[in-house]
């Protein structure tokens, strides 16, 4: 960045590096809390059964076993709660056409499997060894359903359903248009149809997911530590299911060991280790081990497209139509965002007037499928880059023409996509010269032309050289404010705590940046903490892209945000889209403004 | 299960002792009973190498092996390559500056592994180096900075003893 003489955009050392180096940094397997417990798993090892019982008495009489607790057990002291996981913003809604049903997932299975690596019953117990040990004596009797790998089969008639109360494998569907597709595709000069698989992907953080959890008996309060990308999304749902109010759960992300989303949305043991904690007056942890992490965390991608495109001799994309469905696995954690960020950022950097897109989300007996690197972007990448080669190949142009003659160019912009963005506003792409770009790229490589000849060379010689191109314009998390509370104590020390987590962005030193801006020089101390705000004016209470929103979207987001007193924290609210300097900001923090 | 039993070694060029069960995974001793934990539990299968540390001069996975093989064995950890007064190793610090770390779960094996490597091989190619960190997986870097760290950390070493 080079818009600020200030730290901000300055390359530093990161702050987090001397921990990490020395052996020193803090993973949620690195927690230790005085008496605490330790949890694992019962896990299915069928894809789809009915669960005919559970026996875990040898379990529960086990050396060292603390509590053993079946699905079935977990029903009269924490029956479901109504749907928290499905979170659609207001304005989205509004304006897409959509259905979504949204069964929420139990924290342990009592009726049915629907995946393998389903938790069906967990031991408490005073060493993870002992609570492995005592999982082996649990007897589990399952009846084997037929499972369902297929989306497609899923979505047809007489397919196995795998939620029964919903009588359908259809979870979602939704729909957004823009001109008249159906028109122009019928009188383009052109068209192609064509059917793109995308397959599963698993994120495979090195660390794997974990969480621990203490609760205060005297203010019946419950502290949760989770390895999380979403500290605010946590809280709301363990608050919901423990029916505590938000203020009496606090959620932390310490030293997190990658993330890509895996770690971004809430899981079932996220809310069930604080329960245990509560339930048993002890501090209770679980860390996933790897062989729990290959069984059922969350994969992602696995989307079928099927494209309609109408263009004409010049390789003009004249209408593009894209149906497709999305294998969501067993549950689908974050609703509508992976098949919404498909389908938003389907055009790219093209300039299509009419098209309609539409997507279904089919539960399977796969592993629940969330976000992943990107969380349904490369998808929409893929199906448009491959129809674009299409369309150039069966027109005989060149690719790299092709994609130049439909890019938006510098001079549309402000350019109006004329759809919204996943949070209900329209999206605008504000600057950018698309058609530069490419043509910086493929002058890296000698020029497009001087690159086939050379394809052309290699052939004769036996060998094939290929060209791939693909072109991105990425709407990264939502927004538009980010929130974090600063904190300034009578030594000059500066804690900032935001609900942003980092997972090795090096948050910590992008917010000593940002903070030092604000004062005009590095604070000699510092300290910065990924955890829930009491206010939560964040935008990583309902983002699961929180991994990248505060680095991408401006780095100067807790300054602008809300900054508070030395003395008491009193949030100004401004609007992004009227930048101000983070001078003013803290002159408005120290005078209590509102701001603009 | 069985009896604990008395496990003496030197981590760190410290003595140290402790008793454990026979079954118990040298990584889970290293960070549980000693509360070293630096070294990372990443696959338990001796896949990842973020466990990796020096057993006897070589790099070992600690989660493949038992404490108790550990018995009278001189061991170093991540915790052991900076100096007392807080400096740096040479490697550590090139990590560094070479940003060759982001959320810092596999470094501790990476350091160990490359260290490892550097006594056999104090002046590397980068190929070499890349051969020999294959032995460790990062999610994160994607190694390049990695390798450049890992070059950077064996010169200034060379320096150091020269």
């Amino acid at each position: 960045m080079s818009e600020t003489r200030g730290l901000v955009g300055r390359p530093l050392l990161r702050r987090e590096d001397r921990r990490q180096l020395t052996g020193g940094g803090q993973f949620i397997a690195d927690l230790e809390l005085p008496r605490m417990l330790h949890a694992a798993f019962i896990r299915s090892e069928l894809a789809h059964a009915r669960i005919r019982s559970v026996d875990l008495s040898q379990a529960a009489a086990a050396p060292g076993v603390a509590l053993a607790l079946s699905g079935a057990d977990l029903l009269r002291p924490l029956p479901p709660v109504p749907d928290t996981q499905l979170s659609l913003p207001g304005k989205w809604t509004s304006l897409v056409q959509h259905e979504f049903h949204n069964p929420q997932q139990p924290l342990l299975a009592h009726d049915k499997v629907r995946h393998v690596g389903e938790a069906i019953a967990v031991i408490v117990a005073e060493s993870r060894y002992a609570a492995e040990d005592a999982v082996a004596l649990a007897t589990v009797e399952l009846d084997p359903l037929p499972a369902v790998v297929d989306a497609e089969a899923a979505l047809a008639a007489g397919a196995t359903i795998i939620h029964d109360a919903l009588k359908t494998n259809l979870l979602g569907a939704f729909s957004v248009a823009k001109g008249d597709t159906d028109a122009v595709m019928a009188r383009a000069p052109h068209s192609l149809q064509r059917r793109f698989h995308h397959h599963r992907y698993a994120a495979m953080p090195i660390e794997c997911r974990g969480v621990a959890a203490l609760h205060d008996q005297r203010t019946d309060s419950v502290t949760i530590w989770s390895a999380t990308q979403v500290v605010h999304w946590v809280r709301r749902e363990a608050a919901a299911i423990l029916g505590l109010p938000e203020a009496r759960v606090r959620c932390l992300a310490l030293d997190v060991g990658g993330g890509f989303g895996v770690k971004g949305h809430v899981y079932p043991e996220d809310l069930l280790v604080p329960f245990l904690a509560r339930r048993l007056g002890r501090p209770v942890r679980w860390i996933e081990d790897r062989h729990e992490h290959f069984l059922c965390s969350a994969h992602s991608r696995d989307q079928l497209h099927d494209v309609e495109v109408g263009f004409d001799d010049d390789g003009h994309i004249l209408a593009l139509r894209d149906d497709f469905i999305v294998d969501c696995g067993a549950w689908n954690p974050i609703g509508a965002g992976v098949p919404y960020n498909t389908a938003a950022h389907l055009t790219g950097p093209y300039k299509i007037e009419h098209l309609a897109v539409s997507a279904r989300t089919a539960a399977t007996n796969k592993v629940p499928n969330s976000a992943y690197r990107g969380a349904g972007r490369p998808e929409a990448v893929f199906a448009m880059e491959r129809i674009i080669d299409m369309v150039a190949w069966s027109l005989r142009l060149e690719p790299a023409e092709v994609r130049r003659r439909n890019m938006i160019r510098a001079d549309e912009m402000p350019y109006r996509a004329g759809i919204p963005y996943r949070d209900g506003e329209p999206i605008v792409y504000d600057s950018g010269d698309y058609p530069d770009g490419l043509a910086q790229a493929l002058e890296a490589i000698g020029g497009v032309d001087a690159f086939r000849r050379r394809q052309r060379q290699a052939r004769q010689a036996g060998r094939h050289l290929g060209l791939g191109i693909g072109c991105y314009v990425e709407g990264t998390g939502v927004g538009p404010f980010e929130g974090a509370t600063v904190r300034i104590d009578p030594s000059g020390k500066v804690y900032v705590a935001s609900g942003a987590c980092a997972q090795g962005q090096g948050m910590e030193t992008i917010f000593a940046q940002v903070v030092a801006d604000c004062g005009k020089s590095l604070p000699r101390t510092f300290s910065f903490l990924s955890q829930t705000l009491p206010r939560s004016r964040s935008a990583s209470v309902r983002s699961p892209a929180a991994a990248r929103l505060p680095c991408r979207q401006r780095s100067t987001r807790p300054a602008r945000g809300c900054a508070g007193k030395p003395s008491r924290s009193r949030p100004i609210c401004w609007n992004a889209h009227r930048p101000i300097s983070n001078c003013a900001i803290v002159g408005l923090a120290w005078s209590g403004s509102r701001g603009p | 299960m069985s009896e604990p039993v008395d496990v003496r070694l030197t981590v760190n060029g410290q003595p140290r002792r402790a008793r454990c069960e026979p079954r118990k995974l040298l990584v889970d001793f290293l960070r549980e009973d000693l509360g070293l934990t630096g070294t990372h539990a990443g696959c338990e299968h001796g896949i990842c190498g973020a466990c990796t540390i020096l057993y006897n001069g070589e790099a070992a996975r600690a989660c493949i092996m038992f404490a108790v093989q550990a018995d009278g064995a001189e061991l170093v950890t991540v915790e052991g390559l900076a100096e007392s007064s807080g400096t740096l190793h040479p490697l550590q610090q090139a990590f560094h500056e070479h940003h060759a770390l982001q959320c810092g779960f596999c470094t501790p094996g990476m350091l160990i592994t490359a260290l490892d490597y550097l006594k056999i091989n104090p002046s590397p190619s980068e190929d070499e180096i890349r051969e020999a960190i294959s032995a460790v997986l990062c999610r994160c870097t994607g190694y390049i900075n990695i390798v450049k760290a890992v070059k950077a950390g064996a010169e200034a070493m060379r320096v150091a003893k020269a």
